[in-house]
């Protein structure tokens, strides 16, 4: 275990870098005292976080930072759509109100996964086969373009490619289903 | 904006992401373009949002994929049976795998259960965990002794070794453990530890409370943690089929009966707080039974339940 890294020195790398995360954080949209408490979150997280080798923590604390924005954006986006399930409840349809995977969910989650599932077959083989190394096999461009042959810049339009379909496909499906999405505390000056 | 623009904004938006998933990730000069104009951010948002939900049972199979006529293929019997591929590859998948990027840590992975599912996960140590319905764990492949309840129930039963113990967050909500066998629940705001063999120390930004066997804490989003007693033969009900409670409100007992019978359960928004007091077998009469067992009734609205009052009958 390497000391550098362990909690209490990204602890200590948090607070140094404070300043910058917080200017991050309110670039994303997060109102200056909501940005506060949410640094204090991310502080409280590494607690428990195992002392393991981070490459580059300084990324990591970012990184760690959006996803705690992008899952306060995800569960505001629910409690506000709860009444709206609630509504469409009591007239018999299904509900998306929740964060966990009821009945209902899983086959909103179907649904959504069909319609991604599409948009994805639609692209052509190559697109699908890099989208894949990159999205789930966490393998790095560098490395694909490699194993490919291909120039970095090519696997980059590949994947731009992919994401374009796979946002827009979600979207679509948000259009048509009111969607745990929209943020709120959103500084709109 | 028009279209066009849009399509720019999404277009870079998608850039910064990609880049930011990289090992050469420049969070200063995303921060920079994120300045330059505040609707970047919203544009971002939709992006990483639509990638966090993108599944890995969304990429067509590679052996399938030779087949092109099964996974785009126009005619509507060819698409229903795309769509039942990618559905059933979506319940393993949410079952086996997760999703990786979010769990931040190159060694972490996700073990989930679908609600009405239950699933035993080593933890690697000779500790293993059992996991409820609707239940997902983050642990990691270097570190048995660290796990992340992200919502669900889960029973952990850790091998002794007070030089390590274990560790399990459940948001801010910590509770440290030697060698032990204790149940936990995260649901929405709600996080319960129950003691079943053992001790362990439940913290929160620094306040440490020491439990041992048969003492439950349950503690509410802004509320103080409350200590309390419990059999702990009922602790682990959930694992026979068996739900016990005494003065627990009715919204608490809907949202177990949910994650144990992988349907739906919603109660009428007037009658969440009533207490319950008692015991549920988890089977398919469950609900009606909770429902005429409190003078309720259970009425079914496509695949869920709703429990209200029993005079709802047009007058």
């Amino acid at each position: 275990m390497n000391p550098n890294l362990a909690s209490g020195g990204l602890k200590a790398l948090l607070l140094e870098n404070r300043a910058a995360l917080l200017r991050f954080l309110v670039a994303r949209g997060v109102p200056p005292d909501e940005a506060e408490d949410l640094l204090q979150d991310l502080f409280v997280k590494l607690e428990g976080q195992p002392s393991g080798p981070i490459a580059e923590p300084r990324a990591y604390l970012y990184r760690m930072a959006d996803n705690l924005v992008l899952d306060r954006r995800r569960s505001a986006g629910r409690r506000s759509n709860r009444e709206k399930a609630w509504v469409a409840l009591q007239a018999g349809s299904s509900l998306d109100a929740d964060d966990r995977p009821s009945a209902e969910q899983v086959l909103i989650a179907r649904e959504r996964l069909a319609a991604v599932s599409h948009a994805l077959a639609e692209l052509p083989e190559r697109t699908v086969q890099i989208f894949r190394r990159f999205r789930i096999d966490s393998v790095p461009q560098k490395e694909i373009a490699a194993e490919l042959g291909i120039s970095l810049s090519a696997v980059e339009k590949h994947l731009q490619k992919a994401y374009q379909v796979v946002v827009e496909a979600q979207l679509q499906l948000d259009a048509d289903m009111p969607p745990p999405r929209r943020p709120t505390g959103k500084s709109e000056t | 904006m028009n279209r066009q623009a849009q399509q720019d904004l999404q277009a870079q938006a998608i850039a910064w992401h990609i880049q930011l998933r990289g090992d050469a990730a420049d969070w200063g000069a995303f921060v920079q373009w994120l300045e330059g104009d505040p609707a970047r951010s919203d544009a971002y948002d939709a992006v990483a949002l639509a990638d966090a939900e993108l599944e890995p049972g969304a990429f067509p199979a590679p052996a399938i994929a030779a087949n092109d006529d099964l996974i785009a293929g126009s005619s509507s019997r060819n698409r229903r049976w795309a769509t039942a591929f990618a559905a059933i590859a979506a319940v393993f998948l949410i079952a086996l795998i997760g999703l990786p990027w979010l769990t931040a840590g190159p060694d972490r992975y996700e073990v989930a259960t679908a609600a009405g599912q239950h699933r035993t996960a080593p933890l690697g140590d000779g500790s293993s965990v059992q996991l409820n319905g609707a239940t997902r764990l983050i642990l990691d492949r270097n570190d048995p002794r660290f796990a992340e309840l992200v919502t669900g129930e889960a029973t952990f039963s850790v091998r002794h070794d007070a030089a390590h113990p274990l560790v399990v967050v459940a948001g801010d909500h910590r509770v440290q453990d030697t060698g032990t066998t204790f149940n936990l629940i995260r649901d929405r705001g709600r996080f319960t530890i129950a003691v079943i063999e053992g001790s362990v120390v439940y913290d929160r930004g620094g306040a440490a409370v020491p439990l041992a066997a048969g003492q439950t804490l349950r503690a509410d989003e802004a509320g103080r943690p409350v200590v309390g007693r419990e059999d702990p033969q009922a602790m682990t009900g959930w694992q026979r089929g068996q739900l016990s409670y005494r003065a627990a409100p009715l919204e608490t007992v809907a949202r177990d009966l949910s994650r144990s019978l992988g349907v739906e359960v919603a109660i009428d928004p007037e009658l969440m707080a009533l207490p319950f007091t008692g015991s549920v077998r988890v089977d398919r009469d469950a609900v009606t039974s909770l429902a005429s067992a409190l003078g309720l009734q259970a009425r079914r609205t496509g695949d869920s339940w709703l429990i209200e009052p029993r005079s709802r009958a047009p007058r």
